[in-house]
Formats: C-alpha cells, sequence, structure tokens
C-alpha cells in the first residue's frame, strides 16, 4: 500500500510542466542597470530576430528568466539543469550556468572579460539556446533562442611544459662542445715571441761586451759535468713541458739534480778555495 | 731639464762602467734581460690579450721572480756588502741563485700548461 503511495507521489511530482517566463536578453554597459529599455524579452520558444552583438571586453552579457510551474503558475525550483549553451558553428561550444537569485529568479551576468574563461576561450558567433532539465520536469526545455556576436578577449590558455602533451619528434639534441677562446692570429703570436726574445740578443751581446771569463773556470773533470747537468736539467723541463708528468720529472730530476749538485759543489769549493788563496 | 739631466746620466754612466766589478755588470746586464722580457709580456698580455692566461702568468712570475733572484745574488756578490754577508761566499750564493732557479722553473714549467 505504501509503496503504491510512494509511486502515486513520485509519479505526481515527475509529472509537472515548466514554464519559462520573462526571459530578458541583453548587452549592456558595464555600470548599467537591468532595466526592460536596454534589455529585449524574447518570448517563449521564439527566436528572437535580434542579434547580441558586444565588441568590447567591458560589456556585460545579460540573461535572466523566470521558471513557472505551468499547472498553477507558481515559481518552480525543482529544476536540477539550468544551463545557457553557447555553440558556434564549427562544433565547439560552451555551457553557462544561470545561477538562481533570492527573488526566484534566474540569472547570468558577467562582463565578457569574466566569461571568456566560461566560454573557453571562444570568441565570435554563437547560437545560443536555453537547456533545462530535472526528474521532476516532464518536459525537458532545449531552446535556440537568440544568436549572438561576442568578442570576447581570448586569453590563450597556458598549460605547464609538464602538463603539454607533444606526439610530434623533438629536434635531436646536438652535443656543444666548449668554443675555443678566441686567439689572436698566428702572426702576432710569432712576432711576439720574436719580441720576447730580442732582449736575449742584448744579452749576449753585452755579455761578449763586459767580457766573460770562461779561462777562470778549473780545470777539472766536475766542469763539463756540472754544465752538462744544468744543461740535461733545463732539458728535462722541456720534456716536463711537452710530454711527462710530474712524478717521471722528479724522478729523472733527483738523478739529474745529485750529479749536478756533487758537480756544482766540488767545481764552486774550488773556486772559492782558489780565490780565498789569492785575496789572501 | 733634459739638458741637464744628460750629463748626469753620462756621468753616471761613465762611473758605473769604471767603478762596478765585471762581476755585477753581467749580473745587471742579465736583470736588464729578465726586466725587458717581463714587459714585453706585459705588453703582449695588454695589447693582445691574456688568453692562455696559465701561460701568461707562469712566463711573467718567471721574469718575474728570476729578477729577484737575480737582485739576491747581486746584494750577495757585491764587494760593498761584504760586511753584510760575511758567511756567504759568492761561489755559494752562485749555487743557492742556481738551486732556487731550478726549484722556480719546475713550478713554472708545470703551470705552463
Amino acid at each position: 500500500m505504501s509503496l503504491l503511495i510512494l509511486s502515486i507521489l513520485f509519479i505526481a511530482t515527475a509529472s509537472q510542466e515548466i514554464a519559462v517566463q520573462n526571459f530578458r536578453v541583453g548587452i549592456l554597459a558595464k555600470d548599467q542597470e537591468a532595466t526592460n529599455e536596454h534589455l529585449k524579452t524574447i518570448p517563449a520558444f521564439s527566436k528572437s530576430s535580434e542579434l547580441f552583438s558586444a565588441s568590447d571586453a567591458g560589456q556585460r552579457l545579460y540573461i535572466s528568466f523566470n521558471l513557472l510551474n505551468k499547472a498553477d503558475n507558481s515559481k518552480f525550483s525543482g529544476a536540477q539543469q539550468v544551463f545557457l549553451h553557447f555553440a558556434q558553428e564549427s562544433g565547439e561550444d560552451a555551457v553557462l550556468v544561470a545561477n538562481p537569485q533570492a527573488s526566484g529568479e534566474y540569472l547570468y551576468d558577467a562582463t565578457l572579460r569574466v566569461a571568456s574563461k566560461q566560454f573557453n576561450n571562444l570568441a565570435g558567433k554563437f547560437k545560443g539556446s536555453l537547456i533545462i532539465g530535472g526528474n521532476t520536469i516532464k518536459t525537458p526545455i532545449n531552446w535556440y533562442f537568440a544568436d549572438f556576436q561576442l568578442a570576447l578577449p581570448t586569453i590563450p590558455i597556458i598549460t605547464p611544459k609538464s602538463q603539454q602533451i607533444n606526439y610530434s619528434q623533438l629536434p635531436e639534441i646536438q652535443h656543444e662542445f666548449r668554443q675555443p677562446e678566441k686567439r689572436p692570429s698566428a702572426v702576432i703570436s710569432d712576432f711576439f715571441t720574436l719580441v720576447v726574445l730580442t732582449p736575449l740578443l742584448f744579452l749576449v751581446g753585452a755579455w761578449l761586451k763586459i767580457g766573460i771569463n770562461f779561462g777562470n773556470a778549473p780545470a777539472s773533470i766536475w766542469v763539463p759535468i756540472f754544465h752538462a747537468g744544468l744543461a740535461g736539467i733545463v732539458g728535462l723541463f722541456f720534456v716536463f713541458w711537452l710530454q711527462l708528468d710530474m712524478f717521471e720529472t722528479l724522478k729523472y730530476l733527483a738523478i739529474l739534480g745529485f750529479v749536478t749538485f756533487v758537480a756544482g759543489n766540488r767545481v764552486l769549493r774550488q773556486l772559492a778555495a782558489a780565490s780565498k788563496s789569492k785575496s789572501e | 731639464m733634459a739638458a741637464q739631466a744628460l750629463p748626469v746620466l753620462q756621468k753616471l754612466f761613465e762611473d758605473y762602467q769604471k767603478t762596478t766589478p765585471q762581476k755585477l755588470k753581467i749580473i745587471d746586464a742579465y736583470m736588464t734581460y729578465i726586466l725587458f722580457t717581463g714587459i714585453f709580456q706585459f705588453v703582449y698580455c695588454v695589447l693582445v690579450g691574456t688568453f692562455p692566461f696559465n701561460s701568461f702568468l707562469s712566463g711573467f712570475i718567471s721574469t718575474v721572480t728570476s729578477f729577484v733572484l737575480a737582485s739576491c745574488l747581486r746584494m750577495q756578490v757585491n764587494p760593498e756588502n761584504r760586511t753584510e754577508f760575511k758567511q756567504v761566499s759568492p761561489e755559494r750564493a752562485f749555487a743557492d741563485f742556481i738551486f732556487a732557479n731550478l726549484v722556480l722553473h719546475l713550478v713554472v714549467t708545470n703551470f705552463l700548461g
């Protein structure tokens, strides 16, 4: 019995016819009052001949209407889906929600700048439809009421790079070797090498003029060994510069250095002894 | 000014030629040689650039330090400074000079790159 009552109640609530009343559409300036003279009232289920056109992002798109229970003209508040559907010819579309106000009126009122996000960044010509549905509505409404030409500001949606999906082949990453630093031309470098070496000529000239006395060297086997040792060490440094590493160099240097040290010690001791005996 | 300075410099040079011992003249020539080498290296660095910077540094440090070592040698060898360096014979000074030069140029060669 109770089941029957429930089902009757359900049928009773599910079978309400609704009517749209006072359906007003308009493009308003930013601070304009939503009065009837600025808005166009479209009779239910007819299509407005007027093209609603907005060219400035500061203008407002204003749509308001009331939903009535057809049976007794009372206010109907059981609609679960109250949408404004704006479709472009290309098939792209946007769905706006008409919000119920405290007065019972459904309203959509936003500047184009604000609306552009809800319009999914679409702009241009739209077909506006009103969609109303709900489980208590017997005949849902899908009513194409007017055409719109809206110059909505289109802001490209920036998706973070991590969320972008790119199936095309990415350019190959070529390894970049470190670029060699700018060098002077070889002519300049070589010229300066010669310039830096010119004082050497001066040195040789000056020493010849002053007079170097090799005759002072004591006649000893240690003299050529000493000089050969020094020359060897300088040569070793040269080879070190070109190819050897420090450890090898130190190994050879230990041998050469020891020989040179001993030879030099002998030579210089002889010289010192000779000069001492001369001064005494 | 220049006319006054010229005879003075001439006198200075003559005195130098006459009174300076031969050993010191040799060292002086060596030091002048190093000085000009260093100056030319620096001129290169200013005009052309410091591209192999370690090479420039090692060359320049080599000249500067050689100059310092040579001046040390000159001080110790100079007979006028005899009283200062009683313990150091000219031969000992020369040996020190060579040893220091060898160590210096080992480092310089290492840094030369």
